[in-house]
């Protein structure tokens, strides 16, 4: 059963990590941040007695379909936002602002310095270019490379096979190579 | 963080992998203090949610059950402990019942006794005395005579 410090010390060591994630897949920090939030609690609530060495799958399990279920509230949502559109409905301001917040691709990189170093142009591009990725292949990436899970792990929390996952991951890098060195980086 | 070395075909493919991974755990170093302080904030709120502190209050609960049963003899146990309760309880009555009768005989043995000896003619110092213990044993001196 996991102390309180270790869980602790996991949420401490993976929830910058599971930001990044979840901006990755939504493009905005709000969204990225609830996203993360509604995964922790969730841990914590229904597996906060499991061992110690079962989060991290268990978190990522948890984070992957916080996303998606993210995806599919928003396809709802804009689903709805067209009708009203389409039928001359109007939509409060509230929503449309919402809207508005997740049809924004990089918001948050605007607020980047300009100036910045060659290392942060270099991280800014991977990031974009791991942003352009199709999500099965971005998680697939992120959970193997990124969080470090092995092959059976990465298709536990994605809910897939692990030849699947292998494929993902190779065509995720030879993807985001070809971007890089498209934008001018030797590899 | 450390990373765990992929088992993958190609490892020019997997260098390039952890070189890009290293990368974006150096991004996460830059993040605005805003979003770390909401962060912190949120596993703190995880935290106090943590199930395990459900589960351990029910611990204790079921240790403060048991400290109360061994303390009233099982009387907050389960129907087979008020059972198991009420059968020694029996039993107990019954050895207690036994050695009240008993006890009660005793008593009335020893006064039919007494009453007996006093309702004798014959005084109980005699019982005691050596000179008719004697007499009783040779028999009567007129049958002598």
């Amino acid at each position: 059963m996991a102390t309180p410090r270790e869980l602790d010390a996991f949420l401490a060591d993976v929830e910058r990590r599971a930001y990044k994630t979840a901006w990755f897949a939504v493009h905005n920090e709000e969204n990225a941040l609830d996203i993360v939030q509604d995964s922790m609690l969730k841990l914590a609530e229904h597996y906060g007695d499991r061992p110690a060495d079962e989060l991290p799958a268990l978190f990522q399990r948890i984070l992957q379909n916080t996303i998606r279920d993210f995806y599919r509230r928003s396809k709802v949502r804009n689903l709805w936002t067209t009708l009203f559109s389409a039928l001359g409905g109007g939509e409060d301001e509230d929503d449309q602002e919402k809207i508005d917040r997740l049809r924004a691709t990089d918001a948050d990189q605007a607020e980047r310095p300009e100036d910045a170093l060659e290392q942060r142009r270099t991280l800014d591009d991977i990031e974009e270019s791991l942003a352009k990725l199709p999500a099965r292949q971005r998680e697939a990436f992120l959970l193997r490379y990124w969080e470090g899970l092995d092959t059976a792990e990465t298709a536990e929390a994605m809910g897939c096979s692990q030849g699947s996952v292998k494929t993902h991951c190779s065509r995720a890098t030879q993807a985001l190579a070809a971007d890089l060195k498209a934008k001018g980086h030797q590899l | 963080m450390t990373h765990k070395t992929p088992h993958h075909d190609r490892p020019q493919e997997d260098l390039l992998a952890k070189a890009m991974a290293r990368a974006l755990d150096q991004g996460t170093d830059t993040l605005p203090s805003r979003v770390t302080a909401r962060l912190a904030q949120m596993r703190e709120q995880a935290l106090s949610h943590q199930k395990q502190w459900q589960s351990a209050l029910q611990l204790a609960g079921q240790s403060t059950h048991r400290a109360m049963g061994s303390l009233f003899g099982d009387s907050f146990g389960s129907a087979t402990d008020w059972r198991r309760w009420a059968a020694s309880a029996g039993i107990l009555l019954v050895a207690g019942a036994f050695m009240f009768w008993q006890a009660q005989t005793q008593i009335e043995d020893l006064a039919n006794e007494d009453s007996a000896l006093l309702s004798e003619a014959l005084p109980p110092n005699a019982l005691i005395d050596k000179g008719f213990q004697t007499w009783l044993s040779t028999g009567t001196p007129a049958e002598k005579d």
